[in-house]
This record gives structure tokens, sequence and C-alpha cells, in this order.
């Protein structure tokens, strides 16, 4: 991406502006981000929810709509994959051919690393440190516009 | 037909990639392609799959394994080929380090030593001031049709040899550097020795040596030229070593406004005190008309544009010309002209992205031959059509 860190994450915090600064200063620290907390900033941050939902509200909203893995504990660490098929969905983003014909997480992987906004060293099996989730959602913002 | 020693170099990458394969989380895939193509030749069609696999090891390493399985059909014959791909573990011990193992591209700074998968070790990093790297590589594991290493004779002969798999055995070492911070009127400055040792042994051996300066130099915000110049010895077996050059100029123009697109225009040359040029693997110099370097000179000239993110184009014109010796092979060169120009070649290409998993690129060019001159009289035109899918699994 031609935008550089700073300006991604100021692109996150403004889809993230309600968060308080110790909630941000905690998901910045989380090294496995949990279903509901990645249901919780990424769902706000598509304008789906409010920005002061509460994780368990936007765990249930993301999983009545399929986009997390039936009876997946919301306190679990959700793979990056996993992450990739919840923005992919609550952006409404399109993915590829393969995507269109088996929509999931693996598809939703790739679309993610095609359009950059997953780079470095990844995995798609790992957890998803809650910095790596603020970067991404990012530059998932800056591509709509938001952050412009 | 697939014999047994074709499908060693996979079972040994799996036989290493296995266990880190079930050590962890990890990536699979496979492109699959289907590509006809139309010529003066006769239709043929290829189909291919590249599956691959790829793993995180530890908290610095990545491991990365693919195999090539193609199928090449036309009209009256089919062939598999089944070999071993890029596959490598990479390793970056610190910031800007990196340590490289198994089979992995390689493509020599000028252009005219040698490109393609290499099997070997590498290391990039930094010395003081310069961006360094350092490899040392071996070819005779490598699927002979895919190098096409024909230095020698005895190299020439194992090409044409239905039995043998594997390209001649030779060792290269790699040593490269380049300025981190060029000088103001330079965006790149580099240097990079290439060894090349004969491991055949017997009395048609040629080893080679090549030394290469390339240079990089802006001329505003729309104009940027790039110099390379490549001297190497060969030393065949028997004979005095003998000096050879190469050059390259390229000058690319990128118009001010929206819409990305670039003109180039880009002069190429190599010869010798024989009149060839000892490049290691081949590298065809274009795409209907595919002589290797040695020998030719040729200019370029051409544009490509990318109106959107899907869609992209490219057009080229080329004339080819050859020195008094060790020019291009071709069996319908006229044996008794020693006429330079060697004809010319048209060529224009278009990539389609649609999705991020699909992709399809459609080519078409001619060759017109300097019939009569250096090709026999009547030396008809050689063309061809091709299209390409490439879709993501």
């Amino acid at each position: 991406m031609r935008k550089t860190f700073p300006v991604l994450f100021l692109a996150a915090a403004a889809a993230l502006y309600a968060q308080s600064a110790k909630e941000m200063d905690l998901l910045l620290a989380d090294p496995g981000v949990s279903y509901a907390r990645a249901a919780r900033y990424i769902l706000p941050a598509a304008g789906i929810l409010p920005a002061a939902v509460s994780e368990a509200d936007a765990y249930k909203a993301a999983l009545e709509r399929g986009w997390l893995p039936d009876g997946a504990d919301p306190a679990a660490p959700i793979r990056l994959d996993e992450s990739a098929y919840l923005i992919l969905r609550a952006f409404s983003l399109e993915g590829g051919l393969m995507y269109r014909l088996f929509p999931g997480p693996r598809y939703a992987y790739r679309e993610l690393v095609y359009r950059q906004f997953i780079q470095g060293r990844r995995d798609p099996a790992r957890g998803l440190p809650g910095e790596r989730l603020v970067r991404i959602l990012g530059r998932v913002l800056d591509a709509k516009g938001g952050g412009e | 037909m697939i014999r047994r020693r074709t499908l060693l170099p996979l079972a040994a990458a799996a036989v290493l990639l296995i266990p880190a394969a079930s050590a962890g989380a990890s990536d699979f895939g496979t492109a699959l392609s289907l590509a006809p193509k139309v010529s003066q030749e006769g239709f043929s069609l290829t189909v291919m799959a590249n599956p691959w696999y790829s793993a995180l090891l530890g908290e610095n390493g990545e491991l990365y394994f693919s195999g090539i399985v193609k199928l090449e059909t036309t009209f009256q014959s089919a062939t598999l080929l089944l070999d071993l791909g890029r596959s490598q573990v990479k390793l970056r011990p610190s910031p800007g380090i990196s340590w490289e193992f198994g089979r992995m591209p390689f493509a020599d700074e000028s252009g005219f030593v040698a490109s393609g998968l290499l099997d070997g070790a590498r290391w990039t990093g930094s010395l003081g001031s310069l961006g360094a790297s350092a490899g040392l590589f071996y070819t005779g594991l490598l699927n002979k049709k895919s190098a096409e290493i024909a230095l020698t004779a005895a190299d020439g002969a194992d090409l044409l040899d239905a039995d043998r798999f594997f390209a001649p055995p030779r060792l290269l070492a790699v040593l490269s550097g380049g300025l981190r911070n060029p000088p103001a009127f330079l965006s790149r400055l580099s240097a990079q020795a290439v060894g090349q040792f004969d491991l055949r042994g017997g009395s048609d051996t040629l080893h080679s040596q090549y030394l290469t300066l390339t240079a990089g130099i802006p001329a505003g915000d729309a104009f940027g030229f790039e110099a390379s110049a490549a001297a190497a010895l060969a030393e065949p077996s028997g004979s005095d070593p003998v000096f050879h050059a190469a050059g390259a100029l390229q000058a690319a123009w990128d118009p001010p406004g929206a819409l990305k697109d670039q003109a180039y225009l880009g002069l190429r040359a190599a010869t010798g005190a024989d009149g060839g040029f000892p490049n290691i693997t081949s590298l065809e110099q274009g795409r209907v008309f595919t002589p290797g370097p040695s020998g030719l000179a040729s200019a370029r000239l051409g544009y490509k544009v990318r109106p959107s993110a899907v869609l992209g184009a490219e057009v080229q014109a080329v004339g080819f010309l050859r020195f008094a010796e060790g020019g291009p092979a071709d069996a319908e060169l006229d044996p008794g002209s020693d006429s330079a120009w060697l004809g010319a070649e048209l060529y224009a290409s278009l990539t389609w992205t649609p999705l991020s998993d699909l992709s399809v690129l459609a080519g078409t060019g001619i060759f017109l031959p300097a019939s009569g001159g250096a090709f026999l009289p009547d030396t008809p035109a050689r063309w061809l059509l091709s299209v390409a899918a490439v879709l993501s699994l």
C-alpha cells in the first residue's frame, strides 16, 4: 500500500472513533484477538453496528449473520483467515471466482492478501494480534476512502 | 514417458519438507493454467498445474514448496512433465538479512548471463554502505528443458538426448553489491560477479567468468535510463581464454497524466572475440523469433499501459541484427549470406485480471525475416497467437 503506517493507523482510528484510549491500548497489546473482540472492532468500523457496541453484542450479530464459525467460543482467538472472512463480509468486499463458488475463510484470506490488506509474514491458521487487526482495518478503510 | 529419476527431485524435496509441513499451521493451493497457442508450426495446448505449499518456520523462517505438472499437447503428440518448482526455505535472522536454501529464482543483473530457477544457497544483507548478496548454485538437478544450458557441444548433445532429464552439472558462484545511497545523479549503481565452473569433466568443458556493472540514471520526473555492461571470459578446455562483452541501454518515459503508461527504448548487444557470448541459460530475446543474446544486437521500442486495475496492454517492435560470427542458429538462415539484418518482430499482449484469482493473458505477434538477406529466399513470416488463462485454487 502506498500509505504509510501512521496514516493507516489514523484511518483505523477514525473508524474506531468512539473507542477510548484505554480500549485501543488493550487492542494493540492483545497478542491474539478473540472472536468477540474482532467482531467488536470490525463491525463498527464497517458501519454495521454503533461504535459503542459491546463485544458480546457484536459477536452475536456476526454469528447471526453467519460470518463466524458456528459454535465458536467468543473468548477463543480468531484465526487470520476467519477474521479475513469477517472483514470481507462486513465491508461487502467482492472476492475472486473461488470465493464466489466457495465463500469462506480460505478464499477470503486470499482476497485480502491479493489486495495487500494483509501484508508481511502470514499464516491463515495463526491468530490475529490486535496491532495487525488495526493495520488491516486501516488499509481496508483507506482503500474504501475512509482514510482519505 | 516419466522416468524414475524425473521424480527424484520431487521425492527428495518431499522427504525434506514433510516434517516441516506437519509441524504447524500452513497454507496450500494450486495454480491451474490453460494455454492454447496457434502459430505457423500448428496448434498446441499446454495444461499446467502448480501445486504449492507454504508454512512459517519459527519466528523468522518461511518454507515454500511447489511442483510443476505440465502437459503439452499437439494434434500429433503429448508430453507430460513433472518437475520441482520454486521450493525454498528462507530465514531472516535479523532485519535486512536473509538466507535462502533450495530452488529459487535467479536473474543476473545484465540479463546476458543466466535466468531461471537454480538450486543452491543465497545470502542477502549489507556490507557497510553496500547492499550485497552472495550465492552458490548448482544446475545438475534442474530439468534440462527448463534451464536449456548449451555452452558446449557436449551440452548440446545432452539437450537432444531423450534419455537425459537433468541439465549439465555446473556450479555458479555469484557475488553482488550495490550502493545503498548512490550519488544524486544516479538512481542505482551495482556490480555483480559470476563464476561458472563446468563440473562435467573430460575434454569438452567450459568455465566462464562474468563481471557486470549496472547504473540507473534519472532524468527528471518522467525519464529514466539504465545502462548495463558485462564482460565475460570463457575458458574452453584445450584453448586459450576468450574475451566477450555485452551491453544494454534502456530509456523509459513515463508520460505525465493519470494514465499509468510508459514508453521505452532498449538497445542490447553481445559479442566476443569468436563472435558469441557464453550465456549460461537460454535467454530468449524475442517473443516470436527467439534467439539467445549471443552474437546478437537488438533494438526494442515499446509502449505499455495500465488503464485500470484489471487491464494491461503492451506493444513492442524489435529489430534484430547479428554479428559476423556467433549469431543465432536457425534452420532457415542462408548459410551463404553474411547479411547482418535478421528481421523485425511486432508483438502485442493484453492482460486481463477480472478477479483476484483469475487472469487471462493474450498475445499475438509476427516476425518478418529478412527473406533473401540473412534468411533464405521465400522464408515465410513467423507468427503466433496465444492465450493463457490462470486460475488460483
